[in-house]
């Protein structure tokens, strides 16, 4: 089934770009209730309901913790509620620590969809494109990495017959000044079959399954021009001295609307493709 | 045309007396597959290594090789490297990339050729050798057989002239081994790309070979097809190493052409009458030391049970071998006689609870510098008993220099430091030529009458032939079969060593070369 991950990495880069910038850089309630809504709607479609509700209870707590903490600190703000030690607590800044914990949420949501998205092989793609043979190195080191922990693992465990004989930390640090040994030693090996391979005689090409379609090409495109109108339409929420919003136009509320549409976006793709299929399965 | 052409080729390492390679001649045609064998030492891996100019060992060079007839050490690097593969007997640390297509693209990509060449031949050679489920996981993920076909396949992907293989199967089990050999054949075949393979295995790559090179102290000492070559080394050690029909065929002095197959071999043997069988030995001691009732094992909650009610029964003083295909749970029954693991359901037994246990990495066992170092954290009195293994010139050696033969017996004798009543081993034979093997096989048959026992996991079923007292079969989580060796082998039609398949029907009870000769011996003798 086609999904919002099928898309070329260029294109997921662009539009994961959009949608945490957004959202970090950005108090706006009216944005970020969208912000929120999207990510977790998509992470759901992708890791569960369950799921999604399991860290969507972490975020309140989180959200809570950061507008009650927020008055403490941050004694601006006209309407006073009441005084603690002297200090007064705001309404304003309550407001706004509500909003930080908003945007700290969605962030967080966004780069969880994010890890979802982003395997290996796409991350590897993007940096790759900057230099072949850096992406090279970098594969490497992701097929060396998770084998030296396991052969650590595996030296540590030889040892524990002798672990009678030396303390726990000793036998840690024997341990692991042999992976070392043993990487190097197999480090020869792996650059043997390099130069065998010629590695580093001419400019690298770099391989990837991924082919930039016109399919991206329009999503691409689709993403710069909402991204494009949601920064021209932009309104800004002040929280201090009292809260306020500007007098809205039209750009404006377009604004929120294609921020809402930009939003849920991965979502609506995914209940799209879902419904497509279904409609494709009757039809066999 | 012949693709190499050595001329009067000498080398010697720098701060060595001896060459390693004196004065070889040796043409290598276009198209041939080319074994070539010796004991280790004998010069095997420096020769390969001549042939591949990015690997070729600093050292003084003498005489020549000449290349599609040019002079090879010009060659230009872009040619050598796609035009000459390199293939060692590491398969996980000769991987570069951590995606299979990664891996297969990796040669392409250096020569920089563009995406979409690379994106078809990456696509061909992934479904020739199999790999196209693969295509997507990381190559951790393979299994080492599949690891070293990765290696061939990313290789051949750059189309090269001729592939060198040094020892390509000797860290494979034996049906990843047959299974490699095969592929490469069968590119041979196909594809007409020069073999040039070193082996110390032969029972399946001789027959394979157009022709054999045999190579004694860095000489040449013959260049011929199999067939002829099994009757000119007949008083060389190096014949041990031959497949059984050849060996049998060399001490029978038959007429006619040298068998190189059970098939062909069965012939030789047929005027024997079925009269000549191997009795059985009795075993004395009944006394249980480890036993297993009934145990169940999983390694995650929800994971599949690796062991479904597995019983085994191991008596004091024997040695115990025990068979089976990868991922049948071999290793993990041995974890859990050691008590690395537990049951979850089931009772095991041990009488004695001094057990050591080798991994099947003998390496893991080292931390130290030297041999001696490490084992001095063991034990003080360790000069006794290395004197009594014969292992004192190792000592001083650091432990990553030891040959593979040489690097068992020290783990073992570091294990023995802790005066083990048992000995658990994990594939102690993985990598280690015949030579060693019988060595090793030899040390632990000692160590055994002087009490131990010993429990070895094992793929080799010649080796669980010739030292083991019992064998047993595990398979679909229980031990399916379990007998004394003789008895096992034999009543196994394919799960059983070549000399008890060439003998099967003709020989009872025959497992073994040496019960085979016994066999003849009796037969003569009448």
């Amino acid at each position: 089934m086609n999904t919002f991950r099928n898309l070329h990495p260029v294109t997921l880069l662009l539009y994961f770009s959009f949608v945490t910038v957004f959202s970090v850089f950005n108090f706006n309630p009216v944005y970020l209730c969208f912000s929120l809504l999207g990510a977790a709607l998509y992470f759901a479609s992708v890791k569960g309901v369950f799921v999604m509700l399991k860290s969507m209870a972490g975020y309140f707590i989180m959200l809570l913790a950061v507008a009650a903490l927020n008055p403490l600190f941050s004694h601006n703000g006209a309407t006073a509620l009441f005084f603690i030690n002297d200090n007064r607590v705001t309404l304003e800044a309550f407001c706004f620590g509500a909003a930080l914990g908003l945007a700290i949420a969605s962030a967080l949501c966004w780069f969880s969809c994010i890890g979802e998205v982003f395997d290996s092989e796409k991350l590897l793609y993007l940096f790759g494109r900057a230099s072949p043979k850096l992406a090279a190195v970098i594969s490497l080191s992701l097929r060396l990495v998770p084998g030296i922990f396991k052969s650590f693992k595996e030296i540590h465990s030889a040892q524990s017959s002798f672990s009678s004989n030396q303390g726990r930390v000793r036998r840690f640090l024997s341990s692991f000044s042999a992976v070392i040994t043993q990487s190097l030693e197999n480090s020869i090996i792996t650059a043997d079959s390099m130069n065998a391979r010629g590695f580093a005689l001419k400019k690298r090409t770099r391989f990837s399954r991924f082919r930039f379609t016109a399919y991206d090409a329009g999503f691409s495109a689709f993403f710069v021009l909402l991204g494009t109108f949601i920064c021209v339409g932009w309104f800004s929420f002040e929280f201090y001295p009292v809260i306020s919003i500007g007098r809205l136009n039209a750009l404006n509320i377009m604004s929120v609307v294609l921020f809402a549409v930009m939003s849920l976006t991965p979502f609506a793709y995914e209940v799209k493709e879902g419904v497509k299929w279904k409609i494709s399965l009757s039809k066999i | 045309m012949e693709d190499f052409s050595i001329k009067n080729l000498s080398f010697k390492y720098p701060d060595r007396e001896r060459f390693a390679l004196s004065n070889i001649n040796l043409g290598i045609k276009k198209g041939e597959f080319l074994l070539v064998i010796g004991e280790s030492g004998s010069g095997k891996t420096t020769l390969l290594r001549m042939l591949k100019n990015e690997l070729r060992p600093k050292g003084e060079i003498d005489g020549g090789i000449l290349f599609l007839g040019n002079n090879l050490f010009e060659l230009k690097a872009l040619d050598s490297a796609p035009k000459i593969g390199f293939i060692t007997q590491e398969p996980e640390a000769q991987l570069v990339s951590d995606r299979v297509y990664g891996e297969l693209a990796f040669g392409l990509e250096n020569l920089g050729l563009d995406r979409e060449i690379i994106r078809a031949r990456v696509g061909e050679f992934a479904s020739y050798f199999g790999l196209v489920k693969e295509f997507t996981k990381p190559t951790a993920n393979l299994s080492g057989g599949q690891k070293q076909l990765l290696n061939l396949a990313s290789v051949m992907a750059m189309n090269p002239e001729v592939i060198i293989l040094d020892e390509p199967t000797s860290q494979l089990d034996p049906i990843a081994a047959v299974e490699f050999l095969d592929a490469l054949k069968r590119l041979n075949d196909d594809l007409g790309v020069t073999v040039i393979i070193a082996e110390h295995h032969l029972e399946n790559a001789f027959k394979l070979a157009d022709r054999v090179a045999y190579l004694e102290d860095g000489r040449l000492f013959c260049c011929e097809a199999p067939e002829g070559l099994a009757l000119l080394l007949k008083d060389k050690r190096i014949s041990q190493t031959l497949p059984v029909s050849s060996r049998v065929y060399q001490y029978l002095d038959s007429d006619g052409k040298c068998p190189l197959t059970v098939k062909e071999g069965r012939g030789m043997l047929e005027k024997y009458e079925n009269e000549h069988y191997i009795s059985i030995k009795e075993l004395i001691n009944n006394e249980e030391i480890i036993s297993c009732k009934d145990i169940w094992f999983r390694y995650e909650k929800k994971g599949e049970d690796v062991l479904r009610s597995c019983s085994l029964g191991v008596r004091r003083g024997e040695f115990y071998a025990l068979a089976g295909e990868n991922g049948s749970g071999k290793s993990t029954i041995l974890k859990l006689i050691f008590g690395a693991l537990k049951p979850y359901r089931g009772r095991l037994r041990r009488r004695s609870e001094s057990l050591a246990y080798l991994p099947q990495n003998p390496k893991n066992l080292f931390v130290k510098d030297s041999v001696e170092e490490d084992f001095k954290s063991v034990n003080n009195s360790y000069l006794e008993l290395c004197e009594s293994f014969g292992i004192e010139k190792l000592l001083s050696a650091h432990p990553y220099d030891l040959s593979g033969g040489e690097l068992e017996r020290a783990a073992i004798c570091k294990l023995l430091l802790l005066s083990p009543e048992v000995l658990l081993l994990d594939e102690p034979t993985k990598g280690l030529d015949s030579f060693a093997k019988n060595e090793l096989g030899m040390f632990l048959r000692e160590r055994i009458k002087e009490g131990l026992t010993v429990i070895c996991v094992t793929h080799d079923l010649d080796f669980a032939a010739n030292f083991a007292d019992r064998c047993g079969l595990l398979f679909d989580g229980g031990i399916i079969c379990e007998n004394d060796c003789n008895t096992f082998f034999s009543g196994n039609s394919f799960y059983t060593t070549a000399s008890s398949r060439l003998t099967k029907g003709i020989f009872k009870n025959a497992v073994t070369y040496d019960d085979i000769l016994e066999c003849i011996k009796a037969g003569e003798g009448k």
